[in-house]
């Protein structure tokens, strides 16, 4: 399942050095959470995502290194990037969205796109998770991201 | 035709005959060069044995540096072109694991997770759920709902992931890294070459853009350099013995005969060494032409003293041949392959070449006509002016001074050749891959003692990596099975689905919860699925064996266990070599005890002029280990054989009078330096230790020569 995390993760990279909205509705509870932050990708090998509201977290990614800092209870948390796959893969799409390196997200998605929007569907081991990805774009940049979940939970990003 | 000829064309074609029929039997058994068959064979080695069955231990690696696109293309190639070879078993690249494997995981879920069989009441089950919606509302990350086991009963069994990248095997910071399985074993000489031979035409076109390593290449590529060392100081050493012949005995005819006989007695020494030994050690084919010309003491004893023309029996030369035999023989029960293969070696060979050059050469009529006149040594009794007492005072000093500044070096791999760049590629791959892990073997009588054994040491070092992380023990997996059908899953589903429309939850959102463990099966222990993740189970002749790993630190809490045995290679060795160095002391001693009494037997009036030529070289080297900081085992073979070199030498001078003798030990220390001192050019630290030893050992003996002959 850590999977998933890493693909919020994906979802916010791609608004580099944006604010963004995240609305995550979870099904079973029929509930909407709204979360805002900003992500900062410093270089091709580092990025920085930062939560805002309503919570006060930064995930910081440098290299193989991830570190998730609690701002509020001044926790930190580190994980070694090299050991993880499916960080490994969260990365190889980071990469691959930030260079607009479709041919590497063909081996995990295929592909449709319309006018102004992508239509992503899983084809490997996400598959199990993830029903479909939009993403909406706006000249060159992207607008918006839909992600819809196998249990019926979705997650909508938006850059105001 | 001359009975002198007649005899001679006889001596030659025997020893062609035996020439032939030797190499032809070596062609087909080679020596090899695996230098721990060279080992003594006790328990720490057998412990290295065993580990070495393992097909773990059957690698290769490849290292392609970088993570560019253009990195991860050529390690893809690679990997295909890997598998296309006839030594490669299975290539290792891709992280994703097979379906067999999927399945053995998906049936054992329940039994290799910890589960947490307390009965959950109402209100604690109320109480995880709303947990569970809080965190899924505020929490930093998307946390999907786990509706298989929403009380988080069954924990995530732990496994050691490989460094990867994009589902790809990793050298992190490096680059990518491809692992195939072999075929041959690290012994196994030829099908290791074929690997190599195949691995080389295959990826030298990479050059230095990925780096390939294997255990199996050390035994191959050391091999070839000690042969090269072979070739270039055999050559150098016929030259010197060449020389010696041509320029100071003035004698063509004689040269090839004797060489003849050190080459037949050699090639019988290492044939009577096959019958013996399995394995015979290529470094002793190194030590081979050397050790064979200490025999040319003898010739030049009998050609020097007219022996030959008046066929007469030479005393000394007997006794110093018994001197040398008795030492040889003291050696060859020290329980250490290569010193025990070079002592047999060296005492059959001189004692062929002994019995040709004492017995048969006579009749082939070698007379002093063919030697012409040299005045080397004539009246050079006048400038030996040094009275032995002062030899064997200074000789007790230095003896005195060094033995508490002598530090032994009990790393059996220095003494190998310093193939740095597999050395530097093992480390890397060692410690990268590795993760520092130790390896440890863990025996058991059956394999239901050996899971139980696994599974304890997996209790005591939660950190530690072996066969219970992806097995159980028949008993364990019946007593998880009782557990879970015992356990009262309706009454906790009935909670479950009452509380969670208490909390907020959809109807039904738990209504498949632990539904996995109704239709649980049985545990099946696969064994093809435990090896392919890394593990197997040996049969032995006590019971069974499997590998495991741990962390360094650790490695205190299980040296009690008598079932567990960790494999520190360099420990293991060290322990080796230094049982090994006890056992030396032993026979060292026991030697020159015997080489001490059969001096004053053999000489009498001038025992203390001989015995220096025991005690000096002793401890001029012993001053050369003090200096250098440390000795090694062939060190001190070396020293062994220059005792007994020494002897022979003290015993032939201690009766000299007319200067033949001290002519024939100067040509014999000329020959002796061709023979071993020429082993100091050699890049293989076992064999240029044995060389600078019989150079300091070679300066002692000359500075001998100025010795005072008078009585002991």
């Amino acid at each position: 399942m850590r999977i998933l995390f890493y693909l919020i993760l994906l979802t916010v990279s791609i608004f580099a050095k944006n604010n963004f909205t995240e609305k995550r509705y979870f099904y079973t509870l029929d509930k909407t959470t709204i979360f805002k932050g900003s992500v900062d990708i410093v270089n091709d090998s580092s990025m920085v995502v930062s939560y805002v509201s309503p919570i006060n977290k930064k995930l910081i990614q440098n290299g193989n290194k991830l570190t998730i800092e609690d701002l509020d209870e001044k926790k930190t948390q580190v994980v070694d990037l090299s050991k993880r796959m499916d960080m490994n893969m969260y990365f190889s799409f980071m990469r691959a969205i930030n260079k607009k390196d479709f041919e590497t997200l063909k081996t995990y998605f295929d592909i449709v796109k319309n006018d102004f929007s992508y239509s992503l569907s899983p084809k490997s081991k996400i598959k199990k998770v993830i029903e479909k990805m939009d993403i909406v774009m706006q000249g060159d940049n992207i607008r918006k991201m839909m992600i819809y979940f196998k249990n019926r939970d979705t997650i909508e990003i938006t850059i105001p | 035709m001359k009975l002198q000829y007649r005899e001679r064309i006889r001596f030659l074609l025997v020893a062609f005959i035996i020439i032939f029929l030797g190499i032809v039997f070596l062609w087909k058994y080679p020596p090899v060069g695996d230098i721990s068959k060279a080992l003594p064979n006790d328990d720490a080695i057998k412990v290295l044995d065993d580990y070495n069955r393992f097909n773990s231990s059957k690698k290769l690696f490849i290292l392609v540096k970088g993570f560019n696109d253009a990195s991860l293309n050529k390690a893809n190639k690679i990997s295909k072109e890997l598998s296309s070879l006839s030594q490669v078993e299975n290539v290792y690249f891709d992280m994703d694991i097979d379906s067999d494997t999927k399945e053995y995981f998906s049936k054992s879920w329940y039994y290799f997770s910890d589960f947490d069989s307390s009965v959950k009441s109402f209100e604690q089950v109320k109480q995880k759920l709303k947990n569970l919606s809080d965190q899924m509302m505020s929490g930093d990350v998307y946390t999907p709902l786990n509706t298989d086991d929403p009380m988080g009963l069954f924990s995530q069994p732990t496994f050691i992931q490989s460094a990867n990248q994009d589902g790809k095997l990793i050298v992190p910071n490096k680059g990518y890294c491809i692992i195939a399985s072999i075929r041959p074993s690290v012994g196994d000489m030829e099908k290791s070459t074929i690997l190599y031979n195949e691995v080389k035409s295959t990826f030298d076109k990479y050059g230095d853009s990925i780096i390939v390593y294997s255990p199996n290449f050390y035994s191959v590529e050391n091999s070839a350099y000690i042969s090269n060392d072979i070739h270039k100081i055999t050559i150098i050493t016929i030259i010197i013995l060449i020389s010696v012949y041509f320029f100071l005995l003035r004698t063509k005819v004689m040269l090839l005969f004797s060489m003849t006989t050190l080459f037949v007695s050699a090639l019988i020494a290492v044939l009577v060494l096959r019958v013996f030994f399995d394995d015979v050690s290529i470094l002793v084919v190194a030590f081979g032409a050397s050790i064979a010309t200490i025999a040319e003491d003898y010739l030049f004893m009998l050609f020097l003293n007219d022996d030959y023309k008046h066929k007469r029996f030479n005393k000394q030369v007997f006794w110093g041949f018994i001197a040398t035999i008795f030492g040889l023989f003291v050696l060859s029960f020290i329980s250490f392959p290569l010193i025990s293969q070079l002592a047999i070696f060296a005492l059959v060979s001189l004692s062929i070449s002994y019995v040709i050059f004492a017995f048969i050469f006579p009749k082939l009529e070698f007379y002093s006509k063919e030697n012409k006149e040299i005045q080397l040594t004539h009246n050079f009794n006048r400038y030996a002016k040094i009275p032995p007492i002062l030899i064997t005072i200074i000789s007790i000093i230095l003896i005195l001074i060094s033995i508490p500044r002598l530090n032994f070096d009990s790393n059996f791999r220095n003494l190998d050749y310093q193939n740095i760049p597999l050395l530097e590629a093992e480390k890397m791959f060692e410690q990268s891959l590795g993760e520092s892990r130790m390896p440890v073997l863990i025996y058991g009588k059956s394999r239901e003692d050996l899971l139980e054994k696994s599974k304890e040491i997996r209790k005591l070092l939660p950190t530690s990596y072996t066969v219970a992380n992806v097995s159980l023990s028949g008993k364990d997996a019946k007593n998880r099975y009782d557990i879970l059908k015992n356990y009262n899953f309706d009454l906790l589903n009935k909670n479950i689905e009452k509380a969670s429309k208490e909390v907020g939850f959809r109807d039904g959102t738990f209504a498949n919860s632990y539904n996995g463990i109704k239709n649980i099966s049985t545990y099946n222990f696969d064994d093809k699925v435990i090896n392919k993740l890394g593990f197997e189970i040996i049969k032995t002749d006590r019971g069974y064996m499997t590998l495991g790993y741990i962390m360094p630190n650790d490695k205190k809490y299980i040296e009690n266990m008598p079932s567990v045995l960790v494999i520190d290679s360099k420990y293991l060795l060290s322990y080796s070599a230094n049982k090994a160095l006890s056992s030396f002391k032993l026979f060292f001693i026991i030697g020159f005890i015997g080489l001490v009494a059969l001096i004053v037997f053999v000489v009498r009036k001038r025992f203390l002029y001989a015995l220096n030529f025991l005690f000096f070289p002793t401890a001029l080297v012993l001053s050369m280990f003090a200096m250098i900081g440390n000795f090694n085992l062939m060190h001190i073979f070396a020293l062994f054989l220059m005792m007994i070199y020494g002897i022979d030498y003290g015993i032939y001078l201690a009766n000299d009078k007319l200067g033949n003798s001290m002519r024939a030990v100067f040509y014999s220390c000329m020959t002796t330096f061709a023979g071993f001192g020429i082993l100091s050019l050699s890049s293989v630290p076992a064999v240029y230790s044995m060389g600078y030893v019989s150079i300091v050992a070679i300066l002692a003996i000359l500075i001998l020569f100025f010795q005072k002959k008078e009585r002991g």
